[in-house]
């Protein structure tokens, strides 16, 4: 696996969790949480594919 | 190839906080337009009340005295009325305002109540169109009330949204 995935997955959250701080604090609290929910999206993406490796790796090692 | 990556990552997080900061200036830009559209009709307000000069040679006038955009549409108006087309001045004022409407920063109200000072513009007496006046000044003067009280959040913000936004860019791309 990709180190760098991590560091990249880490910053997409600090910055997500400014932007957050950043549009609650001019009382745009719907656009926070649509920032928020692409980050996660968008992180959910990349890591899609290393849950489903690690799925398929529990399947093989009890051999379902 | 890193030092592209780099390049292109500094690009794409200064173009984000230039278009941060073209959106914080917005309404500025919006303040200053209406202030020029208070101090147009303030003059108009002054031309009709002592000199009782007609409506094109005052607009004229007004124009020569104005800054852009209002001494664009201002002539725009003076001269299409000089046409003597039949249009009335409802008419020319409306056109010539949804002309210059997309290089304005206006919104759509402010636009809307423009065009509805215009409509009265030339109906019934002169004390009639000096109250007309007088409630678009009051308009402006709230809407630009408006503006002062949100434009020091909403800069701060559409700034530091730009930077983070292009940061943001940049880490998703990378």
């Amino acid at each position: 696996m990709d180190i760098n995935i991590v560091f990249k997955i880490a910053a997409v959250g600090i910055l997500v969790s400014v932007l957050n701080q950043v549009l609650i604090s001019s009382k745009r609290e719907e656009l926070a949480m649509m920032t928020t929910l692409a980050g996660l999206v968008v992180v959910l993406f990349w890591v899609i594919q290393y849950i489903s490796e690690l799925f398929s790796t529990v399947q093989t090692l009890f051999q379902l | 190839m890193h030092l592209l990556k780099i390049v292109g990552s500094m690009c794409i997080i200064c173009a984000c906080a230039m278009i941060g900061i073209y959106f914080s200036q917005i309404q500025q830009i919006r303040k200053r337009e209406l202030g020029s559209i208070k101090k147009a009709l303030m003059l108009l307000k002054s031309q009709i009340e002592y000199s009782c000069e007609a409506l094109p040679e005052a607009l004229h006038s007004i124009a020569l005295r104005s800054e852009e955009p209002v001494k664009t549409i201002f002539t725009n108006i003076y001269t299409q009325l000089m046409m003597k087309n039949g249009d009335s001045i409802s008419q020319v004022w409306t056109r010539c305002l949804k002309m210059h409407e997309s290089k304005m920063k206006l919104s759509k109200e402010d636009i809307e109540n423009i065009i509805a000072f215009g409509k009265t513009l030339g109906y019934l007496d002169k004390s009639q169109q000096i109250s007309n006046i007088n409630i678009s000044v009051d308009y402006i003067n709230q809407t630009v009330e408006c503006i002062d009280q949100k434009s020091e959040k909403d800069t701060k913000m559409y700034q530091s949204l730009g930077v983070l936004g292009g940061i943001l860019l940049a880490v998703l791309l990378i």
